[in-house]
């Protein structure tokens, strides 16, 4: 298990080490730099310059990344260009909006979602199946921020339920917090869901043709039994496979969703360092983000021990 | 680490949660304003955003009223030599740092030494300085080779960079090196911990503050702390920001869009009116080094294909009562308003500027225009402008991209085709361009003018000519010749002239109107 | 349940299926319609027309006007090209790049630890901002939102190319090819392209369906194709501020972006069905 576990975390150092490279190289390349933005309007060239200097803008791409790389060796992801934060901080400062959506919109997804694909998957091409399957694929064709504002008119405008924006923390209460993702949680939901929903329908199909089952009706057994006992049981891999394949999916979703919905999250400050250039803090949210994704495929593959004995044994050989 | 981490988050959390915190008696402003604060050192950027908060936390030597004249504002009394070259400053009594610390003559001289080196008009003081020194704790003198009658606008000035006072300390910081820490002596006090860029901005009231006797004019006059509390919340876009307003969840949104008033004027707990400040203005920026703008007859065609009305309708819609259109280069309402030479821009007139370009011998060689999309306004007046000067016979590569890089291509010397460019559009806030020394268009210095680099003599004799004039008429009649000399070889095109909209809850009163919006005078009642 | 009822379904399902997926078809042909006439007849409505701005849906803006005056109706039909275009477009990008390297991936397998580290490293960046990070680098433009959005989808396509390729290259004919002397180049071009090709042209259905979707929140975000050229995405972007005092500008576009995506989608799905049942549902 010890050295599943540590050649697998070993098989992802590729993986960071490219993502960085990429994004290095994505932002550096590409036009436009902090310095003439920092200076502000009035800037004349040699300030431009001085603070291009500072922040080893002039100095060869290949020693801006050996600078950086050597930082990141010192678990240091650096300062933002424009506040002069450290950039872990600043993540961290914004890291419960976007967890806490993440984490309900997965919960939420789960609940609707799994019941939902087995229901279709059982009434196989009725009407209801149908009805189910549009909707699923209803729900990751509408742009989210179509679903959001939606929600937003009737909900919180119109009948002033819940609040329009922003985010109230956990700091501030459990209830106030949920009250204020709601909205986004129910958008995000509607996206996520439908992707959960479509493969776990898929799957049960799958199992449902497999041998085993097949002797399991032959045995008499009732339908509902033979889902319930054999079936159901069998689902628990693929399901917490989709979900965690379909996270980077629901980072995506979180960044637009944040946006409509103002929610000072993590996909916000991505999108405004994108704007501004603000070089360090992107490299850092995209490797963070890199690194999620990975740790959650890792958890993934170690929630398979759980499900299925077979891989377990595989495991420790 | 680990540690570490849970203890960050903690901080973070804590940080967002504090608006909803125990509240008491405690009174909060809670405000929305474009832009967002990522740092504060005033002297390193001259974005609006960043100077209007800054205002909040430091105080000016002297300050600019209401009619845009300079006051004392930390100074109590100032003398001048006979022979025009000595001044004495005496400070208030009871001025006190944030940090308990009361206000010296040496923490001005320091801040004064620091602002000399940014600031174009302290840079002309710092040229005739013979000596500074502190007389004594509270008072100082400033000792010039030459009588300059501009050094008192120079320390009242708010653009580029106003004169900020802080600590000795602090003050000593190099002018390369950004400020870390925000210790000032006005009303409000920044609160470190709460201010999360992206996220809000938080000032405190400041108990050791003294007001000045006088009614708040503009910058100047009685600065008093209305509330206990300023939180500048920073919005994903307008219309969340309107959202929270009409849900009560923020009291005061600048620059509210036009196209939102219907939604905004219904409500009966919102009152909705022009920010009171003088106002801003559009303008067409021109790169006059790269042809085919390098040619004078080419840039007059320009100013025959723009329509101030297009553009402001862009912005405003059918509001006509937000805008004005407005031929003077010094902004309208001013004291060196005047509308000389501005016929070229002020009716379009294709047939003219086709024939124009024809007189040039344009032949056709695209106009590289930047066009940033990710600022709506920018998007559509860029629109409004590309289609114009299709109209007018230019060809127009219409470049879009994002402002981050608009601002570093702008500065980009270069040829069109290598990464350089023509025209663009940008904005400036009334208080710049209403005084030729502030104005970064009309300098005519070549290298060393705002990007477009119009390149002068005239112009930099007048400059010169004007900085050194002494008295308003004199003055006047030079920024006249100014306008006519920058609109006849086209330093740049104004697109009209308008005060943004802002609104608020009905609980919250007492703005002053003056050069740029402040909040030490604003209360709230529950 | 016997096997009785599991019959009389899949005369029903046939039934069902042939009416959704003859609608699908009808709304594809109905926007391609669009796309290939709409912007010669009723041009982009790109001139700017301030008296008429934010007019709602009526006579004669069917579909009312934007902030600048612009008519929704013409560019919701004529932005059916650009959108299009862009799924078109990034569906073929990602499969030409997609397929190649995974062609190679699964082929050579030198390279293959390589290109498949590097797609690894595409993956783990949400496609999102990865694409919101290459358009707002590259610049706006149909081109550079093309390739933005390509981007992130390549490595997914890579690997279905890699997978289909390693499955035939253990099967016997290829063997055969290999035994006779044919050259590399000849037996990927006759003998495995020819093979993926169905799994690939379903993927693109997919692709080009959620490129349609990204093209949309690209310019949500800012970083999209300019307004001077319609599309659903920057129609619907434009809109994003009047959403309270003019929700039509997003609500018609948003409509014809989400009926042509399902149409994709359901479109799809038909065609894997065809392939091999028991993939249905589960998207690559």
């Amino acid at each position: 298990m010890a050295r599943f576990l540590f050649s697998r975390l070993l098989a992802t150092l590729p993986v960071m080490l490219t993502v960085l490279v990429v994004v290095f190289m994505l932002l550096h390349i590409g036009p436009g730099d902090p310095a003439a933005a920092m200076a502000g309007d009035n800037a004349s060239a040699e300030q431009i310059a001085q603070i291009r200097q500072r922040l080893h803008l002039d100095q060869p791409l290949v020693v801006q990344f050996l600078i950086y790389l050597r930082q990141l060796a010192q678990f240091d992801l650096g300062v933002s260009v424009y506040s002069g934060r450290p950039v872990a901080t600043m993540i961290l400062q914004r890291a419960e909006p976007t967890l806490m959506l993440a984490l309900t919109t997965t919960l939420l997804s789960v609940l609707v979602a799994v019941p939902a694909g087995v229901f279709a998957a059982r009434r196989l091409g009725l009407v209801t199946d149908y009805v189910v399957m549009a909707l699923c694929v209803a729900g990751f064709s509408i742009p989210v921020f179509v679903i959001g504002y939606a929600l937003m008119q009737v909900f919180a405008i119109e009948l002033g339920w819940l609040p329009v924006q922003g985010y109230r923390p956990l700091a501030s209460g459990l209830w106030n917090s949920l009250r204020s993702l709601t909205l986004p949680t129910v958008a995000l939901t509607l996206l996520f869901a439908a992707l959960v929903a479509r493969i776990t329908r898929a799957t049960l199909l799958n199992v449902l043709s497999e041998d085993y089952i097949r002797t399991a009706r032959a045995k008499g057994l009732p339908e509902r039994k033979v889902v319930a006992t054999h079936a159901l049981k069998n689902i628990g891999v693929p399901v917490v496979t989709v979900v965690g394949t379909s996270f980077a999916a629901l980072l995506g979703g979180v960044v637009v969703t944040e946006s409509v919905f103002n929610l000072p999250g993590i996909g916000r400050l991505t999108v405004d360092s994108i704007l501004s250039r603000d070089y360090p803090v992107v490299q850092g949210v995209m490797l963070v983000f890199a690194f999620v994704l990975v740790v959650v495929n890792l958890l993934v593959d170690l929630s398979y021990a759980l499900f299925d004995p077979r891989i377990r044994q595989d495991m420790r050989s | 680490m680990l540690r570490i981490v849970i203890a960050a988050w903690l901080a973070g959390s804590l940080c967002l949660a504090a608006s909803i915190g125990p509240a008491g008696a405690e009174t909060v402003l809670k405000i929305k304003n474009t832009g967002d604060i990522k740092q504060l050192d005033a002297l390193f950027t001259s974005a609006y955003p960043v100077r209007d908060m800054a205002y909040l936390i430091y105080d000016t030597l002297f300050s600019l009223d209401g009619n845009y004249r300079a006051q004392p504002q930390m100074v109590e009394s100032h003398t001048l030599s006979e022979d025009g070259k000595t001044y004495v400053f005496k400070l208030r009594q009871g001025l006190s740092f944030h940090d308990g610390k009361p206000v010296t003559a040496a923490d001005c001289i320091a801040s004064i030494e620091r602002w000399m080196k940014k600031d174009s008009l302290g840079a002309e003081i710092d040229k005739r300085l013979d000596a500074i020194r502190a007389i004594d704790a509270t008072a100082f003198e400033v000792r010039l080779k030459e009588p300059f009658a501009r050094l008192i606008d120079g320390f009242a000035r708010m653009t580029a960079y106003p004169l900020f006072v802080m600590p000795e300390r602090l003050a000593r910081t190099p002018a390369t090196t950004e400020l870390k820490e925000f210790v000032g002596s006005g009303p409000f006090k920044l609160l470190p911990d709460e201010w999360v860029p992206g996220v809000k901005f938080v000032v405190a009231k400041h108990g050791g503050y003294k007001p000045r006797g006088e009614a708040p004019s503009g910058l100047a006059g009685g600065k008093t702390a209305g509330v206990d509390r300023i939180e500048r919340i920073q919005f994903s876009d307008d219309l969340s920001a309107v959202n929270a307003l009409l849900a009560g969840e923020i009291d005061y949104v600048a620059e509210v869009p036009a196209e939102m008033l219907p939604v905004l004027e219904k409500d009966k707990s919102i009152q909705v009116a022009k920010a009171p400040i003088l106002g801003k203005n559009f303008q067409v920026v021109i790169n006059h080094t790269q042809p085919p703008m390098d040619n004078v007859k080419v840039r007059q065609a320009l100013q025959y294909a723009i329509s101030q009305s297009d553009s402001m309708q862009a912005v405003f819609g059918g509001r006509k009562d937000l805008y004005q259109l407005c031929p003077a280069l010094f902004m309208c309402g001013s004291p060196y308003e005047t509308d000389v030479g501005s016929e070229r821009f002020m009716k379009q007139d294709f047939e003219k500027a086709k024939a124009l370009l024809k007189e040039a011998g344009y032949d056709g060689t695209p106009i590289v225009y930047l066009h940033p999309m990710d600022a709506k306004v920018q998007r559509d007046v860029g629109t409004v402008m590309v289609n114009a000067m299709r109209k007018a016979g230019f060809t127009v590569e219409d470049v879009q991209m994002d402002t981050a890089t608009m601002f570093t291509r702008r500065t980009n010397k270069n040829p069109p085709k290598q990464g350089g460019w023509n025209v663009f559009i940008t904005g400036f806030a009334g208080d710049a361009l209403m005084d030729p020394l502030t104005n970064p268009y009309v300098t005519g210095a070549c290298e060393k003018a705002f990007v477009g680099w119009p390149c002068d003599k005239p112009l930099q004799e007048l400059w010169q000519t004007f900085l050194l004039a002494s008295d308003d008429a004199a003055r006047k009649a030079i920024a006249v010749e100014m306008q006519a000399r920058s609109n006849e070889i086209v330093t740049y095109i104004p697109l009209g002239q308008f005060n943004d909209l802002s609104a608020w809850r009905k609980s919250v009163s007492g703005f002053v109107p003056g050069p740029t919006l402040t909040y030490w005078n604003v209360r709230k009642s529950d | 349940m016997s096997a009785q009822p599991q019959t009389a379904r899949a005369g029903r399902s046939l039934k069902a299926s042939t009416v959704v997926i003859g609608l699908s078809f009808a709304i594809v042909a109905m926007v391609t319609a669009c796309a290939l006439l709409a912007p010669p007849i009723l041009g982009y409505s790109s001139d700017l027309n301030m008296g008429e701005a934010l007019q709602p849906p009526g006579s004669p803006h069917w579909f009312g006007t934007d902030n600048l005056g612009r008519d929704i109706f013409v560019r919701t039909l004529s932005g059916a090209r650009t959108s299009l275009m862009v799924g078109l477009g990034v569906s073929l990008l990602t499969l030409l790049a997609g397929g190649l390297i995974g062609l190679v991936a699964g082929y050579v397998r030198l390279a293959d630890t390589v290109l498949m580290r590097i797609m690894d490293g595409l993956m783990a960046i949400p496609g999102v901002l990865l694409a919101v990070a290459l358009a707002s680098l590259l610049g706006g433009g149909l081109l550079t939102v093309m390739i933005a959005i390509s981007v992130p989808e390549i490595p997914r396509t890579a690997r279905l190319m890699r997978g289909v390729v390693l499955s035939l290259r253990e099967m016997l004919y290829i063997d055969a090819a290999i035994a006779i002397g044919s050259s590399t180049p000849r037996i990927l071009l006759r003998h495995i392209l020819p093979n993926a090709t169905e799994a690939l042209v379903v993927q693109a259905t997919f692709v080009c369906a959620s490129a349609i979707l990204a093209e949309a929140i690209l310019s949500f975000i800012g970083v999209g194709i300019s307004p001077d050229l319609p599309s659903w995405g920057n129609v619907m972007a434009g809109g994003r501020q009047f959403f309270r005092v003019a929700p039509w500008i997003i609500a018609f576009p948003g409509l014809f972006l989400s009926l042509l995506v399902i149409a994709i989608n359901v479109l799809g799905d038909a065609l894997r069905e065809r392939i091999d049942p028991r993939l249905s549902g589960r998207r690559a």
